[in-house]
């Protein structure tokens, strides 16, 4: 038996999305002589189960593409390691938002990201440092000073 | 009254403020255009954030800077290092290349590219001054149900022109007409789809969505590959050199049955959803060389072969921006970029927007016209700017511009959620990418979303019958064209293969008469008689030649 392809696990995961979301209109309050709430997003979802399910079919009805083999888990990591990596970076950066502000924060991120992207030699990293303070600096500075923007400060300096 | 509104919005862009911005716009489209991989439609996303603290009117002039700027700045790598900087300017590099390398003329080589642009750019705004007025006029007649269709096919057309799946494409478009309903309703505020979560009980910004999905997953795949990350964005061979402007102008005139045959195909493909600059270009050129006296030149460095692409690109900006103005519907992203501007400014996009916000659309034309000006003056100035970026590494430059997202995204609200919601789709746009699912659909469905769920409610308002939808013209013209643009691509797929490809045409021709015939006046029904009679001609024309069709190609075979 030939095992689903990629599409075919999308479709099915789409189909399960709808499903909550149909489920989750069940809740939304009506009122009298107004447009149901639910009623736009009920046609949007119907709309959508149908293309999902021509999709589903195609997807069965197709020809199993040929297996691009990465070398498993491992190897897909390596494959999508510098997408993973900024995802990574910025999820960090968000966490660290409140507490270290949007300056300190953001030369951080930028210059952990770079570091990570880009070659590891000790010019490069010297470059990449002040690459990452020239470049937020500058932009944070027009944001606060010039565009009049408050973003966030860090919680140890105040300031910035 | 035109008069009035010109010199109104000529007083609120002769400012050195908005001028200033609008160089300053012109500037970074033109860099932008020129950086391979670097779009102008990313240029434009990631300039919203800083038009906040503007006006409508001075935003959109920086934004229509940087449109008209990225247009033109495409022609700078393709003509100095052969690598188009934007899918614009792909033909451009056919003979823009060879007249710089093989023949040694980069400076009149340029210089063509430059002064193609800019006419192409003039002609254009002529265009859009006269024909969006024009067509808001019909935009005017519109009711709900008409609306709302007319969205509805903003949408499929989209789809179906977005990639080889049209059901992908589909499915994305809905998938952003989903995000769109995710907050509070348009018409009595009831939350829906917050999933306990109080944050999302006002619904996704506009701009996390749009940069998240287009500009931060775009960025993503362009660091994909570890190799290509590390490397500058240029090949570092390009050098500045001296554009030689009189040679050139000159040499651009005396082309101009090219000129203006190029700049008209780049309007009207401008009209056309979905159908940008990319096309524009490529059948310009085309049709340029079919249309040469030495056909053989063309690739070795005709002049003919940089005008025409060049002034066709420019030129679909205006076409691009005849249906923002005039129906309220993006025509390519850039322009679904600028209504989601709009929107923020609280102008909401509609057919009648000409009527209702005479001011800021005939600051459109203006700044559209003045912006092709700045582009002849900077660009170069931004030659040497350019030859300075091909040196930046690509990794150095996509770190900065994720962190210049969350910056701008941030400083829409000051809300940290933004920046959560920023992240959450700038993965769902990776993802999506990866997958083979267009984003563009879903952008323009998260931008049209509200807009149609609010007409659907005025519909329902009147009538709860959906016949309305078929009995109503402009409705029924709406649908016809949804429906045809859905079967579009089949068509052309099959074309000459399958033997129903051959009462395409006919069929739709007919279809469409029939709206058409229900219109008031005398013009547009007698436009419906010529039309069913075109088709029904047509018709038999292609019975009686008889049903067969040449053998298919293997693949379609197979499938």
């Amino acid at each position: 038996m030939q095992g689903l392809n990629r599409d075919t696990l999308i479709a099915i995961f789409l189909l399960i999305v709808c499903g909550v979301f149909f489920y989750n209109t069940i809740g939304i309050k009506a009122f009298p002589e107004q447009m149901s709430p639910a009623l736009w997003p009920r046609l949007i979802l119907s709309v959508l189960t149908v293309l999902v399910l021509i999709y589903l079919f195609q997807s069965i009805m197709a020809a199993q593409p040929e297996r691009v083999s990465r070398g498993g888990f491992i190897g897909w990591l390596k494959y999508y390691q510098n997408p993973i990596w900024c995802f990574l970076c910025f999820f960090i950066f968000l966490i660290l938002l409140p507490y270290l502000g949007m300056l300190i924060s953001g030369v951080l991120f930028v210059f952990v990201l770079m570091t990570i992207l880009g070659e590891r030699t000790p010019r490069s990293i010297g470059i990449n440092l002040v690459s990452a303070l020239f470049m937020v600096g500058g932009m944070w500075l027009l944001f606060t000073q010039a565009l009049g923007v408050i973003l966030p400060t860090s919680m140890f300096t105040y300031a910035f | 009254m035109i008069l009035e509104n010109i010199i109104a919005a000529s007083g609120e862009l002769a400012n050195i403020n908005t001028l200033l911005l609008m160089m300053l716009g012109v500037m970074a489209g033109l860099l932008a255009g020129a950086i391979p991989g670097f779009t102008i439609a990313m240029a434009v996303v990631l300039v919203l954030p800083f038009t906040f603290g503007m006006t409508a009117i001075q935003g959109l002039a920086t934004m229509i800077g940087v449109y008209v700027g990225g247009l033109s700045g495409g022609l700078m790598s393709g003509i100095l290092t052969g690598i188009p900087g934007t899918p614009s300017s792909v033909a451009t590099t056919f003979d823009g290349f060879p007249l710089a390398r093989e023949r040694g003329k980069p400076g009149l080589a340029l210089g063509v590219g430059v002064w193609a642009s800019f006419f192409g750019g003039i002609i254009a705004a002529v265009c859009l001054a006269l024909i969006a007025p024009q067509l808001a006029r019909i935009g005017l007649e519109f009711q709900p149900w008409d609306y709302f269709t007319l969205m509805m096919f903003a949408i499929t057309v989209t789809a179906s022109l977005a990639g080889d799946n049209m059901i992908k494409g589909l499915i994305s478009g809905m998938l952003g007409l989903l995000a769109a309903t995710v907050g509070e309703d348009v018409v009595v505020g009831v939350p829906r789809f917050n999933f306990g979560i109080d944050a999302i009980g006002q619904g996704f910004a506009f701009l996390p969505v749009l940069i998240g999905l287009f500009a931060f997953s775009r960025l993503l795949s362009d660091v994909q590959d570890t190799t290509t990350a590390t490397r500058k964005l240029g090949t570092g061979t390009a050098e500045a050199v001296r554009i030689e402007h009189l040679k050139s102008a000159k040499a651009v005139l005396t082309d101009w049955i090219n000129l203006l045959r190029s700049s008209f195909i780049g309007v009207f493909v401008g009209v056309l959803p979905a159908a940008g600059s990319s096309i524009s270009n490529v059948l310009a050129y085309d049709q340029a060389k079919k249309s040469a006296k030495n056909p053989s030149e063309f690739g070795k460095g005709a002049v003919e072969g940089i005008v025409a692409p060049e002034a066709s690109n420019n030129a679909t900006a205006g076409g691009a921006l005849i249906v923002m103005m005039a129906l309220g519907i993006p025509g390519d992203i850039i322009t679904a970029v600028m209504l989601g501007a709009l929107l923020i400014h609280d102008v909401t996009p509609s057919p009648s927007f000409i009527a209702e916000e005479p001011v800021i659309a005939y600051a459109i034309f203006i700044s559209f016209f003045i912006a092709n000006f700045m582009m002849l003056a900077l660009q170069s100035v931004t030659l040497r700017g350019f030859v300075l970026i091909t040196k930046v590494r690509i990794h150095m430059l996509t770190s900065v511009i994720l962190f210049y997202c969350a910056l701008g995204v941030f400083a829409l609200n000051n809300i940290e959620f933004d920046l959560w919601t920023l992240f959450g789709f700038g993965v769902l746009g990776f993802v999506m990418r990866c997958f083979g699912f267009p984003v563009v659909p879903m952008i323009l469905g998260v931008v049209l979303g509200r807009i149609a769920e609010d007409s659907l409610s005025r519909v329902v308002a009147i009538s709860y019958d959906p016949i309305v939808f078929l009995s109503r013209p402009w409705s029924l013209f709406f649908i016809i064209l949804a429906i045809m643009s859905m079967i579009f691509p089949l068509y052309q797929a099959h074309r000459g293969t399958r033997p129903w490809t051959k009462f395409f045409v006919p069929t739709f021709l007919i279809a469409l008469s029939v709206p058409v015939f229900m219109m008031n006046g005398i013009v547009r029904p007698s436009i419906a008689g010529l039309m069913l009679v075109s088709g029904i001609v047509l018709f038999f024309l292609r019975m009686r030649n008889g049903m067969t069709v040449s053998a298919p190609p293997a693949n379609i075979d197979s499938n």
